[in-house]
């Protein structure tokens, strides 16, 4: 398996390349990733470091990728160190560590898209240029419906789709921090307030109105950004109401989450997954989200989560209000997100990316001459 | 003299290229006519009505038929729209399959060998889709680099909506 990102740094692929090596090993599979990653840091044993990775700007942030001689000897010696079954690589589009092995490989490859920005200017090079290492793939999958459409629109080419996977037993054993739950509500934010399109202004404008009914309400925000920021957006009403916790990697976020009594994730756009929301599921905590089309499919239309309007604050602030005086309805939300966050739980989740593998190795065209070592039982992968 | 050169070594890499792309698309059809063997197999396991279990039949025996090669380049030919027709005819027989009632190990088989005939059908027509971008593609088409070769044919069926992909999609990626 092949991560572009710098695997000692938090993000989103990372985690989800992490998860499913996981997952896949918790089955009795043989995984390897490969991945950036900085001299010296610790990493889990069946990671090979590529080397450092450099930040570029890409997809409206900071890329840390990894490319050049160093990066393609390393991968070219990791490639034949291992006699892999399947080659997953994950955001084959970036320039880096993924399209290196893609040129490099001579057996099944299973790629993974995850993002649905459709204003990649890879992408966009991608089809001219890239089209004949793309010829490679075997098979791909893409963990939204957003995440395929921009396949299918951009990159001619269709995907499995399935979903992000979630360390459902982490988040559902998780406890709250010291001091909660507390009375008088409390609200969760994930995530990185800085960014307008999280949503953060909708939500002080909706707690604006809010704490005038209820002033012992208060906000535990957790994710990157500039607090002292935030607390001034927030004003001299609000601020005090404010608690900021800096990103504290998934123990954190989980215990957050178990000391919320709802999370509220009022992004305006942008958001492809949203992977808080199925995190808040497996917690067991009722999650307030925009009625953006992948927080529909994640909240399965509305029934295991409130839907509002996308930037509206009095919506925002009457759902929130409702919720806040229905203990029984925040324990049906409850129930509803943890029968639901079953499905993302990483061994099933491997489960169905296994069967990709297997469809993959199947269509192997060294299967058409049949000959030594196309051993069907047990995969090796990278 | 240096054009033809150049010109001589793109021709070369478009041949290469297609080669491989032929192969492939051969390699994902014979993928995919054992996930719809499979299918077939594991709905004759089922407990069912009799147009399931003759609709499964009639999907095995066009797995079957001498007539339709299960692997090579001339499947890719007249056998396959019979091959659509009947497996098509199945899809919707199992789509109004009530699976509540079956014993669960044979619903799990069952789920399993849809899902992997969905995957298996992307991978081929992926295959194809990249086999005819190239086969229209100016190059080949002067230099007749495909020879030969017949086109190959995407596979089109229903899509099943499978209950346990959890998805539902709403427009959003349909």
């Amino acid at each position: 398996m092949v991560c572009p990102y710098s695997i000692d740094v938090p993000g989103g692929v990372q985690a989800h390349v992490l998860g499913l090596a996981t997952g896949l090993r918790g089955l009795g599979h043989q995984v390897e990733v490969l991945a950036p990653a900085i001299a010296g840091s610790a990493l889990p044993e069946f990671v090979t470091s590529a080397g450092r990775a450099v930040g570029i700007p890409y997809n409206g942030s900071i890329a840390r990728l990894t490319f050049g001689p160093v990066a393609l000897n390393r991968t070219r010696r990791w490639l034949n160190d291992h006699d892999f079954d399947v080659l997953h690589l994950h955001e084959p589009t970036a320039p880096s560590l993924s399209l290196i092995a893609l040129a490099l490989a001579d057996r099944p490859v299973v790629v993974t898209f995850h993002f649905a920005s459709a204003r990649s200017w890879v992408l966009a090079a991608a089809h001219g240029v890239l089209q004949p290492t793309m010829e490679k793939i075997t098979a791909r999958i893409a963990v939204s419906p957003l995440a395929r459409r921009v396949q299918v629109e951009y990159l001619g080419g269709d995907a499995v789709e399935i979903p992000n996977g979630v360390d459902v037993p982490r988040f559902a054993r998780a406890q709250p921090l010291p001091g909660y739950p507390r009375i008088g509500g409390t609200i969760g934010f994930v995530g990185r307030f800085g960014e307008t399109r999280k949503g953060m202004p909708v939500l002080l404008a909706a707690l604006r109105a809010l704490v005038r009914t209820r002033p012992d309400l208060r906000l535990l925000v957790v994710g990157r950004g500039d607090a002292a920021e935030l607390l001034r957006a927030a004003g001299p009403a609000l601020a005090p109401r404010i608690q900021v916790l800096p990103a504290l990697g998934d123990e954190g976020k989980a215990a957050v989450l178990a000391s919320v009594d709802m999370l509220c994730v009022p992004a305006i756009g942008g958001e492809s997954f949203g992977m808080v929301l199925s995190e808040a599921m497996a917690a067991g905590t009722p999650v307030v989200a925009s009625d953006l089309a992948a927080f529909r499919l994640v909240l399965d239309g509305g029934k295991a989560g409130v839907l509002v309007p996308a930037g509206s604050p009095p919506a925002l602030a009457s759902a929130l209000d409702d919720l806040l005086d229905d203990p029984e309805r925040r324990a049906e939300l409850a129930l509803a997100g943890r029968r639901r966050a079953a499905i993302w739980d990483w061994p099933v989740v491997a489960r169905r990316v296994l069967q990709v593998y297997e469809t993959a190795v199947a269509a192997d065209p060294r299967q058409l001459t049949p000959g030594p070592g196309a051993g069907l039982s047990r995969y090796r992968r990278g | 003299m240096l054009v033809a050169a150049a010109g001589a070594v793109g021709a070369m890499r478009a041949a290469t290229r297609l080669d491989r792309l032929h192969v492939r698309t051969d390699a994902a059809w014979a993928a995919l006519d054992a996930a719809l063997g499979s299918r077939a197999r594991a709905v004759m396991g089922v407990e069912g009505s009799a147009a399931l279990r003759c609709a499964a039949n009639a999907a095995l025996l066009a797995g079957l038929d001498p007539a339709l090669p299960t692997a090579g380049r001339r499947a890719h030919r007249a056998g396959v729209a019979v091959r659509e027709d009947v497996e098509n005819e199945l899809g919707r027989v199992l789509s109004v399959l009530d699976r509540r009632g079956l014993e669960s190990g044979c619903a799990d088989r069952l789920a399993d060998a849809e899902q992997r005939a969905v995957i298996a059908r992307r991978v081929y027509n992926d295959a194809v889709r990249d086999t005819l971008a190239l086969r229209s593609h100016r190059t080949v088409r002067w230099l007749r680099l495909a020879g030969t070769a017949p086109l190959p044919r995407y596979f089109e069926i229903a899509e099943p909506m499978l209950p346990s992909y959890g998805f539902e999609l709403d427009g959003a990626g349909a």
